[in-house]
């Protein structure tokens, strides 16, 4: 039966769906998103139901899992520190959004522009004139006693009266229904990617239910941080230089970093990507020095600038404090806006807000007690077990205490922890977060819920993204916590703001690839990332070849002529050992020598062995890390098969038979070929490619050079022609020598064919066309007239290549012919080192004559370096293309 | 001027490297602060190898900066500064007149503007000085109810400079603060440090003074500690009388015989010169100072 008149307006659930949200329980005390208090739906809710009733259960089931699929694929990762699966941690996305009417959204709107406003002017206050201090409006404590104050940025400018750009805040609902602000995030939020990339993935999944619902759109919010971007530049210029500086791959939300950046058609950079000369910021690339206008800061404020800042960050930009004062560079957000997130600000908000704007404040922050204030730090200890204590001024230097889970040891000691540095406390009250429904084992469930909302600064006041990233509690006791957070494992969802009216319905498509205006801002790539590609393109390369030996010897073994086949792959097995990735005992041993068991141990060593130095399993993870770090040069797609490539090696277990191992390494070597793939057909001819694929021609020719040097070394000793045809096989030359001979494979016309055949793709001279190709396209070879050294080097190799001829009368022109190419595969072993050498000396290391070594403080005049905090260890730690070059350059002693 | 004192200081610090720097950006607190019965007449600044320009600008203490950078491969830097100063003898005689100690916390902290509300930011921990319990342990002694405030800070200058060794081995920059009351050692900076903190625990502004002394004795009188390097001390605030140096290095109230060069909260706002470099590993520093009077 229909209920009461109450009733009747409400939105109802789809018959269809009643067996989904059956379960679904409103819990007591708490705000519920979804139904309220008579059971009836929410608004907005009514017709994203409608919208999913369409489908059927199991599409909708299976668009979830392709939905999931996406995710993983796009390699959208939140990096948890400590954690198991460390890097790369898969997103959390429930597929389930949350729903919110348009109407009141417009109230949320209102509070949070008014509060980045309130922000705004406190910012410019207190890095500027400090009035609100000399007026009793912020205690002076606030600023003096706070680590955040940084001193060093007092009356630096604010570019268009700015300080803040950029702003976002965590609000919640409390169980009367009203929005509070949890958090506010005023330093350099981080979020709004993660928001963008759930709404693509949920509108992919969900079009319907967008468009029944009327879906307001996003993407008008990048369009608008666009634009930020642009007229904050401290010069009028038609095209300015943006940069997004990130502190690096490994830092917990560099995704989102890397996505930005690609989204926004700006360039990622690092800190040793910048360098400051004559006070203007400059990046570094291939083709010399490129001005900086302004940067997107990721990176933590107090790491921006070690001359000025924390003189132990490695991360950051020397001389950047004094390119702002000068204004020839703009940082978004400014150094020194993360003052404003101090959670001790929250107690005075409401007086900072009518004093500087004359208004009361419209959305409230959690009640807050700073204990700076002697009776706020007394009404605190009288009530402890109801509050939670947090730093006051750095919301990330402790974990809150929640006081009522604590023993009564613990509170005691906590009450004596405060009182011995009462400003260093805040205590707030407990928050009852509201409850939206998520999907668990086929079904609606509710979970506690945050949105964090993001705004940027417009010409005349704040945007406000219609969405967001909605997060939700854990299950169990943990679906009634407090605390929601990414480094915890919580969930996110998407927030939709859907429009009731039909007068919005025009805005409410839904957004399936945001058609958005690029710009270009600074159009090269930093050398730190031709460097990776370079490296990425030797690993990819070694990679794919390690496995074409392996596949050659651990196939021989399992053929059916068992250990006598042993002879027969010795070439190749002696070019495994002397590259290094055949482990210690079998790496000195011939094959014939050891047990078959010792052997068939070493073979699968050599390919799954993690540990094993040189073994193909590491080669792939050198790989996957180099492609982690230049993921934002990287295609979807080829993340997508660099994942698959991990996926095959790890399909195994060690008891794997012989014979089972060559099938992966097919299905192995098949992927790669879509890889080059990649690399040949989808990917623009930029220097950045050239550097991808000169480490790749560079290292076939290495590898090719050692495992012929091998050939020619066993084939004096007489052995049987197996050699040849591995050799053929790992230089996948076999069907064109055999369309080319008659006869089974025999040195010389081997040799001629995979060495200096320049029509062979898989040969050295083909190799060595390209690598002087590239060469004489990179910016270095234009001005200097008889080219780099590297350059030298090669059209020495390839004029020897162009003269030989490997015909042979007789058996003694043939031993002549021999040595020569043995020679020549020397040349060209040591020749390949010094190009590689070159390379990294001329356009990595020393790029417009700056080396890549990290700067560091002076000593002091005691004559010792502080120590390197432990926060400051965290961030640092990072992966350098130093260490990557290191591990590419070990087979090579 | 009757009464005063002029002085040409020489100022050098080199840094040598094992390992060329290929950039480096520099800071230096190196220019003598003008005001209170103190002159720069003359100043200058040499720099090797010589940069595009030697700018400066003022810093939140109101100290004046010199900034300079180098983008030519270098293996050594050499900074050369010049200052001539003239001293006013009678400033810092005043002193002891003041309120009792006990009042100045509260004036400092209720204070709604002006040089006490400023003040109040010197009654804080900050990176170089950390609170301990034992600090204030130590202070009390000196401040019993009702004492005069420029008494007890004399008084406990004498007995900081009678308990504290100067070893120029003992310490570092880095060496912390509770490692040097620990010790009971240490150079000027440690000691300035130290009796800071036990100020700023008591509520009573306190602030670090970096600059030269004259150690060449005036005849008849003892040499003091801190030849031929920089030299730090301590100010304090008193409401209405500003602040008063204390040396408890030397234990004398400085006057003529001390140049002030910069002000701020420790040694990490005012480090003569630092810098960020790229590449320079293996760093050596030397540093060379000559105070020289040039009237009596």
């Amino acid at each position: 039966m229909e209920g009461g008149p109450v009733t009747q307006n409400r939105g109802r659930i789809p018959a269809a769906l009643e067996p989904v949200v059956r379960d679904y329980q409103v819990g007591v005390g708490q705000y519920d998103e979804f139904l309220d208090e008579e059971g009836g739906l929410r608004p907005g809710w009514e017709n994203f139901l409608k919208g999913i009733s369409k489908l059927r259960r199991e599409d909708f089931i299976h668009r979830w899992r392709e939905a999931k699929r996406l995710i993983r694929d796009n390699g959208v990762t939140y990096n948890v520190y400590d954690d198991e699966q460390g890097m790369g941690r898969p997103w959390e996305l429930d597929p389930i959004p949350f729903v919110i009417a348009e109407s009141e959204w417009k109230q949320i709107e209102a509070g949070l522009i008014q509060r980045a406003r309130v922000f705004d002017h406190l910012l410019i206050d207190c890095y500027g004139a400090r009035k609100l201090i000399g007026s009793g409006v912020v205690p002076p404590e606030f600023l003096y006693a706070n680590p955040r104050f940084l001193r060093p940025c007092v009356g630096l400018p604010n570019p268009k009266d700015r300080f803040l750009h950029l702003y976002s805040a965590d609000i919640a609902r409390g169980p009367n229904g009203r929005w509070w602000v949890l958090a506010d995030r005023t330093q350099a939020p981080s979020g709004m990617g993660y928001a963008l990339e759930n709404r693509v993935v949920q509108t992919r999944m969900l079009p319907e239910a967008a468009r029944e619902c009327g879906l307001v759109r996003i993407a008008e919010y990048f369009r608008e941080v666009l634009e930020t971007l642009a007229r904050v530049a401290p010069r009028p210029r038609e095209n300015p230089g943006v940069v997004l500086l990130t502190p690096g791959p490994l830092n917990e939300t560099y995704f989102e970093h890397a996505f930005l950046a690609r989204y926004l058609g700006i360039t990622l950079v690092e800190g040793e990507d910048l360098t400051v000369r004559d006070d203007r910021v400059y990046l570094k690339t291939l083709e010399g020095l490129q001005r900086v206008d302004v940067i997107f800061r990721r990176l933590d404020e107090g790491f921006v600038d070690p001359l000025e800042l924390m003189s132990e960050s490695q991360i950051g930009v020397a001389g950047l404090l004094e390119a702002i004062r000068k204004r020839n560079v703009t940082v978004v957000n400014p150094p020194g806006s993360g003052l404003a997130e101090a959670p001790a600000l929250l107690a005075f908000l409401p007086s900072i807000c009518s004093e500087v704007l004359g208004e009361e404040l419209l959305m409230p922050s959690v009640a807050t007690w700073w204990c700076g204030q002697s009776t706020e730090m007394a009404a605190v200890l009288d009530r402890l077990e109801n509050l939670v204590i947090k730093d006051a001024f750095d919301k990330g230097h402790r974990q809150p205490r929640f006081l009522r889970d604590e023993s009564k040891a613990n509170r005691s000691e906590i009450a004596a922890m405060i009182q011995e540095a009462p400003m260093r406390y805040v205590a707030q009250e407990h928050v009852n977060l509201s409850m939206a429904p998520i999907w668990v084992d086929g079904g609606f469930s509710p979970r506690a819920i945050s949105v964090r909302v993001h705004l940027v600064a417009t010409e005349d006041g704040y945007a406000v993204m219609p969405g967001g990233l909605t997060r939700f509690s854990g299950a169990g006791q943990e679906a009634m916590a407090p605390i929601i957070s990414m480094q915890r494992g919580s969930g996110s969802k998407d927030t939709w703001v859907v429009s009731e009216s039909e007068a919005s319905s025009h805005r409410s498509l839904y957004d399936a690839r945001y058609p958005i205006e690029l710009r270009r801002g600074v159009t090269d790539v930093p050398s730190r990332v031709a460097d990776n590609l370079f490296w990425l393109g030797r690993n990819a390369e070694r990679s794919e070849y390690v496995a074409r030996m392996l596949r050659q010897v651990i196939g021989r073994i399992a053929s059916d002529r068992g250990l006598n086949a042993l002879p027969d792959v010795a070439p190749l097995w002696s070019t495994l050992a002397e590259l290094g990735h055949l482990s210690a005992p079998a790496a000195d041993a011939q094959p014939a020598g050891l047990g078959s068991e010792t052997l068939e141990g070493a073979m699968r060593q050599a390919v799954f062995d993690g540990e094993q130095v040189g073994s193909l399993v590491q080669i792939q993870k050198t790989l996957q890390r180099l492609a982690m770090i230049s993921r934002d040069t990287l295609s979807m797609d080829t993340w997508r098969i660099m994942r698959e490539m991990d996926d095959v090696l790890h399909r195994k277990d060690s008891t794997e038979r012989l014979l089972e191992i060559v099938l992966i390494l097919d299905r192995f070597i098949a992927i790669h070929a879509a890889l080059s793939g990649m690399g040949a057909e989808n990917t623009t001819r930029t220097p950045a490619w050239r550097f991808l694929d000169l480490g790749r021609r560079l290292e076939r020719a290495y590898y090719t050079a050692y495992c012929g040097a091998s050939v020619l070394k066993h084939n004096e000793l007489g052995r049987s022609s197996f050699a040849l045809e591995s050799f053929l096989e790992a230089s996948d030359s076999t069907i064109t020598y055999r369309r080319r001979y008659f006869f089974g494979p025999r040195l010389l016309p081997v040799l001629d064919l995979l060495v200096y055949d320049p029509i062979n793709p898989r040969s050295i001279a083909f190799q060595l066309e390209c690598i002087d190709e590239h060469l004489a396209s990179l910016p270095a070879e234009k001005t200097r007239p008889y080219g780099t050294d590297a350059r030298k080097g090669v059209t020495s190799l390839l004029a020897k290549t162009r003269t030989t001829d490997l015909a042979a009368k007789d058996a003694l022109e043939e031993q002549r012919q021999r040595q020569g190419v043995a020679e020549f595969l020397g040349e060209v072993k040591s020749s390949i080192e010094a190009i590689s050498n070159d390379l990294t000396r001329v356009y990595f290391s020393v790029v417009a004559g700056e080396h890549t070594p990290r700067p560091s403080p002076l000593v002091g005049e005691g004559g010792q370096v502080n120590s390197v905090p432990e926060k400051v260890q965290a961030q640092t730690q990072r992966l350098s293309p130093d260490t990557v070059a290191t591990g590419g350059l070990q087979n090579e002693a | 001027m009757n009464g005063s004192m002029k002085y040409q200081i020489e100022h050098l610090t080199r840094y040598d490297y094992d390992q060329e720097v290929s950039a480096s950006h520099h800071l230096a607190w190196l220019k003598p602060r003008s005001g209170a019965g103190q002159v720069v007449e003359d100043f200058s600044i040499r720099v090797e190898p010589t940069p595009a320009e030697v700018a400066f600008s003022v810093d939140y203490f109101g100290n004046e900066v010199q900034h300079f950078a180098l983008q030519e491969l270098h293996d050594s830097l050499t900074v050369v500064t010049r200052s001539e100063v003239s001293l006013v003898k009678e400033y810092a005689a005043s002193a002891f007149v003041s309120p009792e100690w006990e009042s100045v916390p509260e004036e400092v902290r209720t204070a709604e503007g002006g040089e006490s509300l400023s003040a109040y930011e010197f009654t804080f921990a900050s990176p170089y000085i950390s609170f301990a319990p034992e600090y204030e342990e130590y202070a009390k002694p000196f401040f019993s109810s009702g004492t005069p405030l420029l008494e007890g800070v004399g008084a406990m200058t004498r007995q900081i400079h009678e308990d504290f060794r100067f070893d120029p081995t003992a310490t570092t920059v880095a060496t912390p603060l509770a490692t040097v009351f620990g010790e009971k050692r240490g150079v000027c900076q440690d000691f300035a440090h130290f009796q800071i903190a036990c100020l700023r625990m008591l509520g009573i502004p306190a602030r670090y003074v970096s600059g030269y002394v004259r150690t060449e004795p005036p005849p008849g009188q003892a040499r003091l500690l801190g030849a031929d390097a920089t030299h730090a001390w301590v100010a304090v605030f008193c409401p209405g009388l500003g602040w008063t140096e204390f040396d408890p290095t030397n234990n004398v109230i400085p006057s003529d015989t001390h140049v002030r060069v910069a002000y701020g909260r420790d040694y990490g706002d005012i480090s003569p010169v630092r810098g960020t470099v790229v590449g320079g590993s293996g760093q050596r520093l030397t540093i060379g100072v000559t105070m020289t009077p040039l009237s009596e």
